[in-house]
């Protein structure tokens, strides 16, 4: 079975177009990706460290990308909070590896927790733990005309 | 600290062009200006998370830094984000708040909105460490 992250993080998204990632796991409830640090989140250009900001959007990517494989249908989700402890920053061209697991699911709202690791050292980057809404009901753009009037 | 040198803080780096991140028009105001690649749901075009939460860390720093000069190093520690409402596809304005500044440790509270700021998209509180 295609797991549903394989779709939502496709080539076509204009996140992920930037972005060069590769799936390791998928499983219902696990979720592991690589990814190559790219230039574009730079932060520290002598270093070639780039921006904290740059684990946080990995993060929350794969985090929810966990969730939607735990869904028997698709639904919408939507992050409602992560919590982020940055240990190191990724260098430029770095390959790391993000996984995520839905640790439970009570009433629509799941819980996870996700990891980012070097895949040279092993050494931890970030670590995160985050609450997604399942089944949001954010009003979708074609109706948001109607909406206005 | 007056307005221009608060601006000469924001620094040129690939992630704050990526971001599209720049300086309000007062101490502690920012704006991420949108672009296409912020879309995290391309069916309601709202803006990625991971977005939103990298202009809230990006602001605690540049806040740090604006109070403490530019000689110090700020690395982020921790961040607690909570998405209040979902976003859409216009820029974000953000307002950042200096909780305290310790020796080793600065606390930095952001709050987001779009259309207004009694409305807000998004709150954060982050933790940084200060290196001389």
């Amino acid at each position: 079975m295609i797991h549903p992250a394989t779709i939502f993080f496709s080539p076509a998204h204009p996140l992920f177009s930037i972005i060069h990632f590769e799936f390791i796991e998928t499983k219902p409830e696990y979720l592991a990706v690589q990814f190559i640090a790219g230039k574009e989140f730079v932060h520290q250009g002598e270093a070639g460290a780039l921006h904290s900001g740059f684990n946080t959007l990995i993060l929350d990517s794969v985090m929810g990308g966990s969730v939607m494989g735990s869904l028997e249908k698709m639904q919408p989700i939507a992050t409602v909070n992560l919590r982020t402890q940055h240990s190191h920053r990724a260098t430029i061209n770095e390959i790391i590896v993000c996984a995520a697991k839905v640790e439970s699911i009570e009433d629509q709202i799941a819980v996870v927790s996700g990891q980012i690791k070097s895949v040279e050292n092993n050494q931890i980057l970030a670590s995160a733990i985050g609450s997604f809404m399942i089944g949001t009901r954010a009003t979708p753009l074609a109706d948001r005309a109607v909406e206005v009037q | 600290m007056n307005k221009p040198l608060f601006d000469q803080l924001i620094t040129n780096s690939a992630m704050q062009d990526w971001l599209a991140f720049f300086a309000g028009d007062e101490k502690g105001k920012y704006i991420l200006q949108f672009k296409d690649h912020h879309i995290g749901n391309p069916m309601i075009r709202s803006i990625h998370g991971g977005v939103t939460a990298s202009l809230i860390e990006m602001c605690a720093e540049h806040m740090i830094l604006a109070e403490l000069g530019n000689h110090t190093s700020v690395q982020l520690v921790s961040s607690s984000l909570d998405y209040l409402r979902v976003s859409k596809d216009t820029d974000i304005h953000a307002r950042a708040n200096i909780v305290r500044i310790g020796k080793r440790l600065a606390f930095v509270d952001v709050w987001c909105w779009q259309d207004d700021e009694n409305t807000p998209i998004a709150r954060g509180t982050c933790t940084l460490r200060l290196d001389s």
